[in-house]
């Protein structure tokens, strides 16, 4: 199953590109149009893969993730990321820090434990941001709300 | 000659020419160990501050930190799955690996004894090789680099372990996310679906955290723990001069893997990027266990580091003979030559010997200090990873991703890329298609566009123009290669097939006599 669904989620990628082609020159559209030529026929050769050796799952097994866990994982990331703009590099990160340093904790956090992690998430963030902004001289996103 | 080589030895001896290569490779290294910061970033960031210097320490303080950043980029790629430079995608394949297994000191160790013969065979090269090497170089043509650019993506067969459909698969994808933006010839804006911070295409950098790191926090995350032990854990610690020693009982593939650092490092655009791939390729065609290439293979990490940092030497012999720059830290560099009145040609050796070798000669002196600099500073880093709690590391490594992927254009949207590109690895690795085939299409992409377009409109003239891609003397040289590198691994894989009920019989029978 892995394969079918692997081979029509490429067909769809292929796709989105086809459907925005629109080059203005003689030669801009040479290699992009090999390539998706060439990426659709090799996803349609992997669908065919699944359907006709069934036995063949298509999925890669190893360090297989709950749903529940890559859930939490992704909406963590994805929230950090997201914030960025309105909470910026230092707020956002200590927050997004903390949270997943409770998060990941395997033992009920204790009010103790969340301020070890606080203290931690000031201390390594506050590090890149002096080291980033006050000696290699790189902005960082700041808050604004 | 050899007169200025020594004026150039004895200046580099000089207590103060040695404290500024110190403190270039070691601020390099720094540099090059953090995601987003590239070694050309750094170089340039580096320049307004030799401005105020003469010519020859400046030149000095620039070599030593580019070889330096070069050799850093390997730390962050073994120890947390995010190369720190474009130059060290290969050093995460195996050097990762062999992270969880709990050998990350040893990758380490590899890693540097790798980057300073490299360092060292790049700038011999650079020393008595130059001037043929140079002319030969321009007879390198668009329809060349399309077959360079061909010859690196046969690597797919060699990375694809599982399944070479799957392996084409990626490194297509790679190659069609490449293609959006401006197109490098003709200037098509293609593939932006209307935004237009997507005209300056897919950031490198951004795309390869995205591709190598991001999938790994989302499972440090979702496991709270980690598979990698320290070696102390697991009882296989050797001694680090055991480690250094195994690392230099392997000197056909430092050797080979310099050489094709300093080879490709010759031709301007490659660079180590391209580099380290193909030497990894290399050294997975030449080994009796390929297949323990991807898994935690120290021959991996060694030919990947030997060759970007043979590079640094290589690229340099364009820049200085010629004034082509083979990599964009010797454009750089090139720049603050031009700035001090040095012009590059034959002329420079016989009017500033003395200034052009003492900058040679440093890029040794520096290759030679990153030993034991690398070795104190590198595992040092190394046990300060393995100590930190698994709930810290995640975050911080989330942190440093996010820094490296906003710092290239201090954009926040290639944060977004990174996060969007880590998501979709992540679930294209659970199809079984991996992000390092991904990885090859995207830094060849562009490459192999140029080459073909410019290669059909330079020979726009002939009635089949792209006939010239088959009928070129180094063309046909480069088919060959890439026909070898691409059948190889199926043959490897033949033969092993073969052995195996030969030698299966074999097994059972000395079982037998033993029992």
């Amino acid at each position: 199953m892995g394969n079918i669904i692997g081979g029509f989620v490429v067909l769809i990628f292929c796709f989105i590109f086809w459907i925005q082609r629109d080059y203005t020159s003689d030669y801009g559209g040479l290699f992009p149009d090999v390539v998706m030529a060439v990426l659709a026929l090799l996803s349609v050769m992997l669908i065919a893969r699944g359907v006709l050796w069934r036995h063949e799952s298509g999925w890669d097994t190893t360090g297989r993730l709950g749903y529940r866990d890559l859930g939490r994982a992704l909406l963590l990331l994805i929230a950090w990321v997201i914030s960025l703009p309105v909470l910026g590099y230092l707020i956002g990160g200590i927050l997004f820090f903390t949270l997943v340093a409770v998060m990941m904790r395997t033992e009920r956090p204790t009010l103790k434990n969340i301020a070890l992690d606080l203290g931690v998430a000031v201390a390594v963030v506050g590090a890149f941001y002096l080291a980033f902004t006050q000696v290699l001289y790189v902005t960082l996103p700041e808050l604004s709300l | 000659m050899f007169e200025a080589l020594g004026q150039g030895l004895l200046a580099n001896l000089a207590p103060s020419m040695l404290l500024l290569v110190l403190i270039g490779t070691l601020s390099g290294m720094a540099l090059g160990a953090m995601p987003g910061l590239s070694a050309t970033m750094g170089v340039a960031l580096l320049v307004p501050f030799t401005f105020a210097m003469d010519p020859t320490p400046g030149l000095v303080l620039l070599g030593a930190f580019y070889m330096g950043a070069i050799y850093g980029g390997a730390f962050t790629a073994i120890l947390v799955n995010a190369p720190g430079t474009p130059s060290s995608i290969a050093t995460a394949l195996d050097g990762y690996p062999l992270t969880r297994q709990g050998r990350s000191e040893y990758a380490i160790v590899g890693a540097t004894m790798g980057s300073f013969v490299g360092g060292i065979i790049g700038v011999v090269a650079l020393i008595f090789l130059a001037p043929p090497l140079a002319s030969f170089s321009l007879r390198f043509g668009p329809q060349e680099y399309f077959w360079v650019a061909m010859f690196g993506l046969t690597i797919i067969a060699s990375l694809a372990s599982g399944s070479l459909l799957k392996g084409l698969i990626g490194g297509l994808i790679g190659l069609l996310i490449a293609t959006i933006g401006i197109a490098p010839v003709g200037g098509d804006v293609r593939f932006t679906f209307g935004d237009p911070m997507l005209q300056g295409g897919v950031p490198l950098v951004p795309a390869l955290i995205g591709l190598f790191t991001v999938p790994e926090v989302i499972r440090l995350i979702a496991l709270r723990t980690r598979d990698a032990q320290m070696a102390d854990d697991n009882g296989k610690k050797a001694g680090l001069f055991g480690m250094v020693k195994d690392i230099l009982g392997r000197p056909v593939n430092l050797l080979r893997s310099s050489l094709i650092g300093t080879a490709v490092g010759i031709l301007p655009g490659a660079g180590g990027s391209v580099a380290n791939l193909v030497a990894y390729n290399e050294a997975k065609r030449a080994s009796k266990h390929p297949e323990t290439f991807g898994k935690g293979e120290i021959d991996g990490v060694i030919a990947s580091e030997s060759a970007n940092n043979g590079t640094v030497g290589g690229g340099f012999i364009p820049t200085l003979t010629l004034g082509v720059p083979g990599t964009p830290p010797d454009a750089i560099i090139l720049g603050v030559l031009l700035l001090h009145g040095l012009r590059p040609g034959a002329e420079l050796f016989e009017t500033s010997g003395t200034l052009v070798y003492t900058f040679i000669l440093a890029l040794a002196v520096s290759a030679i200090m990153m030993v034991p600099v690398g070795l104190i500073a590198g595992r040092g880093l190394q046990r300060g990873v393995m100590a930190l709690p698994v709930r810290y590391l995640a975050p911080s490594i989330t942190v440093l991703s996010i820094i490296g992927a906003y710092a290239i254009r201090s954009s926040v949207f290639d944060v977004f890329i990174m996060l969007a590109l880590g998501i979709v690895a992540y679930l294209l690795q659970r199809v079984g298609i991996g992000g390092a085939a991904i990885v090859l299409g995207l830094v060849l992409g562009s490459i192999a566009e140029t080459g073909l377009v410019q290669g059909i409109l330079t020979s726009s003239g002939a009635d089949m123009p792209w006939t010239t891609f088959f009928t070129r003397p180094i063309s046909l040289i480069l088919i060959a290669m890439c026909l070898i590198s691409a059948v190889w691994p199926m043959v490897q894989k033949r033969r092993a097939r073969k052995n195996l009920p030969e030698a299966a019989p074999a097994v059972a029978a000395d079982r037998a006599e033993n029992d």
